[in-house]
């Protein structure tokens, strides 16, 4: 509830005079409250504790708010809740880790070795706007200095797996409503089939010359730091490491990346695996539609349509990682701006609904199951997340992660599950708790 | 006032027990306790070459730095002498259509836009801003864009424009073509059997009404297509003039590359043109007609176009639908004029609730905060644009009431003329355009409580609201140079950027001639991996990147590698440099793509730097003319040619 106490208090107060309040409400010291992401200020950033622990991540993720919450297991309890008739979406049992649930059939479909690592989250994004998008990446206002999980995870990944960045990187983001922040500042999307070429050092004199080049550069870099303020020497330390970055690239790998001449879904699926090969990031984003803004979807046949599509790419990147001996090192989680609604609108479409949503997490860290639930939503429409009994993971409206930290606890227990400390998590993550039952 | 106090209460409360509406718009505003380091004013060399890059993508001169050391007043006067060259226009023109929301569409919904060749899509991006542009030229103010009928357009737009009138698409998506040919008809025959002078294909008084001669081939078994009726014919003729012969009932095939009868100029004639709607028993403007497009200033449509928030990019950009009801459209034309984002913060009361969804109306529900101020406004567009912005001709659409209130404007209405007056009446328009500014110019935010930030709006809303002082003011302020300490830079540093897709393909393509970020395929894919300013949903800061990267650094290494085969004694044609005027040719790379000249006093050094590199790779057996390209990347891939504020 944070988000909301502080659209309150800004709302009665305004600014700075806001902090002491704000403080009060979010627990935490004003002088963290006064530092904001767009600051130059280092961050903190904790040592790799456990490097083994470490996996690298692939978040799917889109400001569309695809129905990706309405046809997966735990779904399947309530009759009022609409599924699309199509044949290819029947109502299939199947097993995660050993309990036997149902879902829709595409996902009986991945093999049994993804199953019974896939958990499926039941929770609140806290928004139902698709301009949510980044603050649902901030946790709705539950992370420190409202830094995108991504960010903080990718910081102190980077650490542990030795990448060439730390930034994370964006392989589907459209427009800047679907950027990713790193450290509260812009990071610009990368196109799959511009990674090449982006990278490649044509043979030649040009690369011939490079290193003699670059001493140059180290002069000319010189040159303008004993002369330039704090901040110019600042930024020219930043453009020195990043052409030191270019030269930890691996040629070797590029052609990999060759066969891509697009950047759909497959195209975005090959250039995040050969990008965690060459180990250039920890974290990346790409986009795997299950159906996206579907208000008038009659007879819900693009939902249907995407969620086999949708679910096949999954079952292909995995497949991937597997091929490049990556699959126990990299867990896949798809997390959108908000859920649709189960019920209300029958078969002839979905609404925005963020009271539900369902991130669905990959990986060998992940035990598979269903982690929370939903219920019709009492007093209002359609269906709700409910709390979590953080130590079964059950669903119950006892739990004691209650529904407004539930996105929280997906961004705890996501970051446990890539091999963030708990310490770490605790730190930049005050909502919601880690739920051991989604973890091995 | 005590009905108001409750009501904020009530909402307040509402806030805290919401959840389903919360944080949905973008920015945290939260304060800041400043940079780290102490302020340090920037040197005259290097914000001189800061302010010319962005207005112009030009490098400084000597005399122009000489000037402004003397006597830093003369960058006033700099400034006006920049932002009105050529160069200068063509990147506000950049800066205006990002402001305005008018870069990042794609196409729109049903109305067929990527039929349309991806110069015309260009032409709709740049319409907005030139027509600014124009009007500031004249003299006119520049809030007169919330409410402007009179817009740089080309024949070729003017022809799109008047096509979309035409083919209809209600709120249930139905298409169904208005009238559109002066005999009533839907039908046209295109054939090539039988020359008819276009005059006369266009004379409703001849028989030859609506019967087009092409001189190519259409097929070699259909001389004659005969377009009869249906939603498809008008689209149909709208493509034969981009050259393109669609299937028709007596001939299935699709065939290409006819002849468009858009020519050439139909695509740069640019000039102002009011665009209107038809007195009563007066007929829109023909589509087909572009001899009389042609001479027109004058677009007679159905669809209301008036201020930046009708165009096709912008209108194609924000697309809504039933649920979402226009509500995108109206925040965004918010965040334009008032550069505020409707969010659960607001706290305005409605002085109408007429017209609030009845799930929403109670205060204190969830999402009252943003529907109690965004659901009445909803009026404006609905009464007049169905969900795919055509013309709203569903009587209960047309009659829901219409109310703005938001920072101290509240009006009520019922057109978009009303809702282009309400946003006209803006407190905010000097502040949020003086921001606008910053955040291009300085690649962040100014604080907005900085006396220097306020003087520069209250300055440009004196000047009613005139571009060239805003720019003249902000862009010699040292908000922007950082020549002197203010109140911003106490909340932030003075910020260092990289140069951005339009600022370092643009310095390339004014400095050198060089298109550079469109040498190839395989460069074009490597720019798009360079950061270009965007804007967002909800947000009301654009979108900037600011920061190296990896991949910033790999794609301009690349280029650069491009260009210096392009400017460098190229395979075609003549480059800029020669081995034959080695020195030259380096003392310009120093000059015009580093951005240094002589009286920078890092020029010499810079210039002993690119020597010694040429000729170390000579000494190490390369060619004289590999070496001299090495040293073109030298300079090319500089901090100073990759960097804005170095």
């Amino acid at each position: 509830m944070t988000i909301n106490r502080r659209a309150m208090l800004h709302g009665l107060f305004g600014g700075a005079s806001l902090l002491g309040l704000r403080s009060l409400a979010t627990g935490l010291p004003i002088s963290l409250l006064m530092r904001p992401l767009e600051a130059r200020a280092e961050y903190e950033e904790a040592a790799c504790t456990n490097k083994e622990a470490a996996q690298y991540l692939i978040l799917s993720t889109s400001l569309q708010g695809d129905p990706l919450n309405a046809n997966v297991p735990g779904t399947y309890e309530f009759p009022e809740i609409v599924h699309p008739p199509d044949p290819r979406m029947a109502k299939t049992a199947l097993s995660l880790a050993g309990k036997p649930t149902t879902a829709a059939k595409p996902w009986a479909d991945l093999p049994q070795d993804v199953l019974d690592r896939t958990a499926f989250f039941h929770h609140t994004t806290l928004t139902n706007g698709h301009g949510g998008e980044r603050k649902v990446l901030e946790l709705m206002g539950g992370t420190q200095r409202n830094e995108m999980f991504v960010s903080i995870f990718s910081k102190y990944l980077a650490g542990c797996l030795g990448t060439v960045q730390k930034q994370p990187i964006s392989l589907a983001a459209q427009n800047g409503s679907e950027y990713l922040f790193y450290e509260g500042r812009a990071l610009p999307p990368l196109t799959p089939n511009g990674l090449r070429a982006t990278l490649l050092n044509e043979p030649g004199p040009l690369t011939d010359l490079q290193n003699m080049r670059d001493k140059q550069l180290d002069r000319l870099n010189a040159l303008y730091k004993a002369q330039g303020t704090a901040t110019q020497r600042a930024f020219l330390d930043r453009i020195a490491k990043s052409q030191a970055e270019v030269r930890g690239i691996s040629q070797e790998l590029l052609d990999n990346l060759a066969a891509i001449d697009g950047n759909d879904k497959d195209d975005q699926i090959v250039a995040a695996a050969v990008l965690i090969r060459m180990n250039v990031t920890p974290v990346l984003s790409m986009r795997i539609s299950f159906g996206a803004d579907n208000h008038f979807d009659e007879g819900l046949e693009d939902e249907a349509s995407s969620t086999v599509s949708g679910v096949a790419a999954i079952g292909r990147l995995q497949a991937k990682l597997a091929e490049m001996g990556l699959k126990d090192k990299v867990t896949f989680a798809m997390m959108n701006v908000f859920g649709r609604t189960l019920s209300v609108r029958g078969l002839s479409g979905r609404d925005h609904l963020g009271n539900h949503h369902v991130t669905v997490m990959i990986g060998s860290r992940v035990k598979g199951g269903i982690i929370g639930g939903l219920a019709p939503n009492e007093g209002g429409a359609d269906f709700k997340a409910l709390p979590i009994d953080s130590t079964t993971g059950a669903g119950t409206k006892s739990g004691d992660i209650p529904f407004e930290e539930t996105l929280g606890a997906v961004g705890k227990t996501l970051g446990a599950a890539v091999g963030v400390p708990a310490s770490v998590l605790d730190e930049k993550i005050f909502k919601g708790k880690i739920v051991p039952a989604a973890l091995v | 006032m005590r009905t108001c106090r409750s009501t904020l209460l009530l909402f307040l409360t509402g806030l805290m027990l919401s959840s389903a509406c919360s944080g949905t718009i973008d920015g945290s505003d939260d304060p800041s306790d400043g940079p780290d380091t102490p302020f340090e004013p920037v040197a005259p060399h290097v914000y001189v070459a800061k302010v010319k890059n962005i207005l112009t993508g030009l490098p400084p001169t000597n005399e122009e730095l000489a000037a402004v050391v003397a006597d830093p007043n003369a960058l006033k006067g700099l400034v006006d002498v920049w932002a009105a060259s050529p160069e200068g226009q063509g990147k506000l023109v950049k800066w205006l259509s990002l402001a305005f929301q008018q870069t990042q569409f794609q196409g729109l919904d049903n109305m067929r836009v990527t039929d349309a060749s991806s110069r015309l899509k260009g032409l709709m991006r740049e319409s907005i801003a030139r027509t600014a542009l124009a009007l500031t030229a004249e003299g006119r103010p520049l809030i007169e864009m919330m409410t402007t009928k009179r817009f740089m357009m080309t024949s070729a737009m003017m022809e799109y424009y008047g096509y979309l009138d035409v083919r209809h698409v209600g709120d249930g998506n139905r298409v169904r073509v208005k009238p559109w040919q002066a005999n009533g008809g839907n039908s046209w025959i295109l054939q090539n059997t039988r020359p008819i002078p276009l005059e006369r294909t266009l004379d409703p008084s001849s028989p030859d009404y609506m019967n087009w001669y092409t001189p190519a081939s259409i097929g070699p078994d259909c001389p004659t297509r005969t377009y009869d009726g249906g939603t498809s014919a008008p689209g149909y003729l709208h493509l034969m003039l981009y050259g393109q012969v669609p299937p028709s009932g007596d001939c299935p095939t699709y065939r290409m590359g006819i002849p468009a009868t858009l020519i050439y100029e139909d695509y740069t004639d640019w000039r102002m043109v009011t665009v209107r709607q038809p007195k009563e028993g007066e007929r829109t403007t023909p589509f087909f007609d572009l001899p009389r497009l042609r001479s027109s200033t004058e677009l007679v449509l159905d669809i209301p176009r008036v201020g930046f928030f009708t165009s096709l990019p912008f209108l194609g950009e924000w697309d809504t639908n039933r649920a979402n009801d226009a509500r995108v459209t109206v925040n965004q034309a918010l965040i334009v004029a008032f550069g505020r984002s409707l969010d659960s913060e607001t706290t305005i009361v409605p002085i109408s609730e007429t017209g609030l969804d009845d799930d929403h109306v109670t205060p204190g529900s969830s999402c009252y905060g943003c529907h109690s101020i965004l659901d009445p406004m909803r009026g404006y567009f609905r009464r007049n644009l169905t969900v795919s912005y055509h013309e709203q001709l569903d009587p209960e659409q047309q009659a829901r009431p219409a109310t703005f209130s938001f920072e101290g404007v509240n009006e009520t209405g019922s057109t978009l003329d009303d809702f282009g007056a309400a946003l006209a009446k803006s407190p905010r328009f000097g502040i949020a355009w003086t921001q606008k500014l910053c955040f291009h110019a300085a690649s962040a935010k100014c604080s907005e409580d900085d006396p220097e930030f306020l003087r520069v709006a209250k300055t440009f809303e004196d000047s009613n609201f005139d571009l060239r002082v805003l720019l003249r003011e902000l862009m010699s302020s040292p908000l922007i140079t950082g020549a002197a300490r203010t109140k911003t830079f106490e909340d932030r540093e003075v910020v260092v950027s990289v140069a951005r897709y339009d600022q370092f393909c643009g310095a390339h393509l004014n400095r050198l001639g060089v298109d550079a970020c469109n040498l190839g395929t395989m460069v074009r894919r490597t720019a798009a991996n360079l950061p270009s300013d965007g804007y967002s949903r909800s947000g009301e800061a654009p979108v900037i990147n600011s920061e190296t990267t990896l991949f910033y650094r790999a794609a301009t290494e690349n280029i650069c590698r491009a260009v210096a085969h392009s400017v460098l004694e190229p395979r075609v044609g003549v480059g800029r440099y020669s081995t034959a005027d080695e020195k030259g040719a380096i003392l310009d790379f120093v000059k015009t793509v580093m951005g240094i000249p002589e009286a920078d006093p890092r020029h010499a050094e810079s210039l002993q730097i690119l020597e010694e590199h040429a000729a170390e790779a000579q000494q190490a057996g390369f060619s004289p003319l590999d070496a001299l390209r090495s040293t073109f990347v030298l300079a090319c891939t500089a901090p100073t040619a990759v960097a804005v504020g170095l």
